[in-house]
């Protein structure tokens, strides 16, 4: 293990002694990755980024970080560099001072802090705006200048908490690509908490998802995406969402909501001598039919997201989604054919995942 | 109908005289102001420079023109000049009690203790609520100097216990002290009104670059509610000049020997108990330019304050 690795160790946080908000948590976020803490509101991502800033305390378990125990470390001996949500831009210093703040604070010689305020700006497309102060700046802006605040303070670890949730969409897709590529500029630990799952894909290398203090699942976005580990990941990733039904096992078939489809060969083995399990596939990977050659469906109501239509339709009185091309054409009642070869199967009572079969592409 | 009909016709008329009068309407909305003004501000003022150059005892019907007599005899009165440096001590205690102090704690209170805030800040209120004259009785109580809990610490260090009251020196102290616990509450309120409005992401960010409490308070709080201390820095100010008038009329009548007089209760004295009415005008006078170069002081920080909007 590299010595500025972070590790939790069972580490568990609770403001009022009785409920933890953060149960037990094992993890460890290699140095020099992008890692993202994905989850929904309330479930303790943020939290757990404020624990590694040290703003946060800990109630249980053991924090590592560089190859000690911080625990009880102050925030400022941490070394760590935060963007906060709402950026906590000085308002009465000028984005030059704001930048400067931590470097006057730490004894940094004049000429290089000028050298990296100057380096930092002009990365970043600020150097006009190094007189400004934060109320003369847009959201943008303002948003760059607290990720240059923390740039200069060269730290190796790098925590970043919903930093583009105030922004509009399309400076949102700039901002994520500038994140990237600054990563790849000075490659320090980034870890990044956001609630949104399109953030977590394109930014991140490694995704933690977190649901009521608990890891969901920990992986790459592409295993997250196709092999999540519970109905919960299933659910969360993904827009519109991954159906998810009941389903009976009747020997060698499947009945999902009245239809009954032979199970593949290389899912039996997963599926085992359940007999009911929680079936779940993405909305891409169902296709409508003109042509009568699956089950009937009935078409609920179609939105046009621009780039796609999403389709919700009743089967067996039962709703389910389907995306397809925009030129898709609908009529009130068409037929349905699933790629059950990318379907995902889940235990009725854990929602845990029974596994895939091997050697399969799942994408 | 007719009565309507006249009404549309005087109406129609008072609005064409309005029209014609433009002016005359913005000053008759001004007129309650400006009567209240000049009655209360502007015309005691007046008529107190026109005091100042008059030798009258307050009951004669003849005022005797004087010139700049009144202020010469001021300024060469020892008890003016003491009582001026007296004013000074004063300001700089009220300072040191009712706007350092308050500033720090409201600070201690709002950002850097987590339980028992609410306790504290009730607590410290309390003694707002009671009058001047309250607080100046208690304290004469507690700075008794042969029996008050004071004097008994006191002794408990084997001291004997300054004569507060009797002694110039510790007089102003004791008096200062009295007024400042009695106002100390209400400013700490505004301090920390003002304190907590500061978003603890920013002290939180200065907390991550390893940034002092001290300097957390130099480098970011305390620009963040200069605008609330230039308030209470000026009602401070104003406190020194005019609050310890009540514990002074009540505890020591100006003395020892004029050690705890102040401007304001000079011109108490001169006005009300010697009938020197034209010299209480002067030294009025003389404060009332005291206080405007207090606030020129105000009009040159106020450009230096951080406002938010």
């Amino acid at each position: 293990m590299s010595t500025i690795d972070i590790e939790f160790k069972n580490v568990s946080k609770s403001y009022d002694g009785k409920n933890d908000i953060i149960k037990g948590i094992d993890l460890l976020i290699p140095s020099g990755q992008r890692t993202i803490l994905l989850g929904p509101s309330g479930c303790g991502k943020t939290t757990l980024l404020r624990m590694i800033s040290g703003l946060e305390t800990i109630t249980g378990g053991e924090l590592w970080m560089g190859g000690e125990v911080v625990n009880r470390l102050e925030p400022g001996d941490r070394n760590v560099a935060m963007v906060f949500q709402n950026y906590a831009l000085y308002p009465h210093m000028t984005v030059e001072k704001n930048i400067l703040f931590g470097m006057e604070i730490a004894k940094i010689a004049k000429e290089e802090r000028e050298r990296r305020l100057v380096q930092a700006l002009d990365m970043f497309g600020l150097t006009d705006y190094r007189g400004c102060y934060p109320k003369e700046l847009s959201g943008g802006q303002r948003q760059r200048v607290a990720l240059c605040r923390a740039l200069v303070k060269r730290a190796p670890y790098f925590l970043l908490d919903e930093p583009l949730s105030n922004l509009d969409a399309q400076l949102r897709t700039m901002a994520r690509a500038e994140l990237v590529r600054m990563h790849r500029v000075y490659l320090p630990t980034f870890i990044y908490v956001t609630h949104d799952q399109v953030e977590a894909m394109t930014i991140g290398e490694k995704i933690v998802v977190l649901n009521e203090g608990k890891i969901q699942q920990y992986d790459s976005p592409d295993v997250i995406y196709n092999q999540p580990k519970n109905v919960f990941v299933a659910k969360f990733i993904g827009a519109p969402s991954m159906n998810i039904e009941d389903a009976a096992v009747d020997g060698f078939d499947l009945v999902v909501s009245g239809t009954r489809v032979p199970i593949p060969a290389a899912w039996r083995e997963k599926i085992g001598g359940r007999t009911k399990v929680k079936f779940g596939i993405r909305p891409e990977h169902v296709e409508l039919m003109k042509e009568p050659a699956g089950p009937q469906v009935q078409i609920h109501y179609v939105e046009n997201q621009g780039d796609k239509k999403s389709i919700a339709f009743l089967l067996d009185g039962v709703i389910f989604m389907a995306t397809a091309g925009t030129h898709f054409e609908t009529q009130d009642t068409m037929y349905l054919k699933m790629d059950w070869d990318k379907m995902h199967i889940f235990d009725a009572d854990t929602t845990e995942n029974v596994g895939y079969p091997e050697g399969e592409d799942r994408k | 109908m007719q009565d309507k009909k006249r009404a549309r016709q005087v109406s129609g008329k008072t609005q064409r005289f309005w029209k014609k009068h433009r002016k005359l309407e913005k000053f008759a909305y001004l007129l309650p102001s400006i009567t209240i003004f000049c009655v209360f501000m502007v015309w005691p003022i007046v008529y107190n420079m026109y005091l100042s150059t008059m030798e009258w005892n307050m009951v004669s019907p003849v005022k005797k023109f004087v010139g700049f007599d009144n202020y010469k005899n001021v300024f060469s009165d020892p008890g003016f000049l003491k009582a001026l440096g007296n004013t000074g001590l004063y300001v700089l205690l009220m300072m040191l009690f009712c706007f350092v102090a308050p500033y720090f704690y409201s600070y201690v209170m709002g950002k850097l203790i987590t339980r028992g805030a609410k306790v504290y800040r009730a607590l410290m209120f309390f003694p707002s609520l009671l009058s001047l004259a309250v607080a100046a009785i208690v304290f004469m109580w507690l700075f008794n100097s042969v029996s008050g809990p004071v004097a008994e610490i006191f002794e408990l260090f084997g001291h004997e216990s300054p004569h507060w009251f009797t002694s110039s020196g510790y007089v102003i102290v004791a008096l200062s002290i009295a007024t400042g616990w009695r106002s100390f509450g209400y400013n700490l309120i505004v301090f920390l009104g003002a304190i907590v409005e500061v978003p603890i992401e920013l002290i939180e960010a200065a907390k991550l670059e390893k940034a002092s409490n001290w300097k957390i308070f130099w480098r970011i709080v305390f620009p963040l509610t200069s605008p609330t201390a230039l308030y209470v820095f000026i009602i401070t100010f104003v406190m020194g000049l005019q609050y310890v008038f009540t514990p002074i009329q009540m505890i020591t009548k100006g003395g020892p020997n004029m050690a705890s007089t102040n401007l304001v209760y000079l011109i108490y004295q001169y006005s009300f108990q010697f009938f020197q009415t034209g010299r209480a005008a002067a030294v009025a006078i003389i404060s009332l330019v005291i206080f405007l170069l207090v606030l020129l002081l105000q009009n040159r920080l106020n450009k230096r304050v951080h406002y938010e909007n």
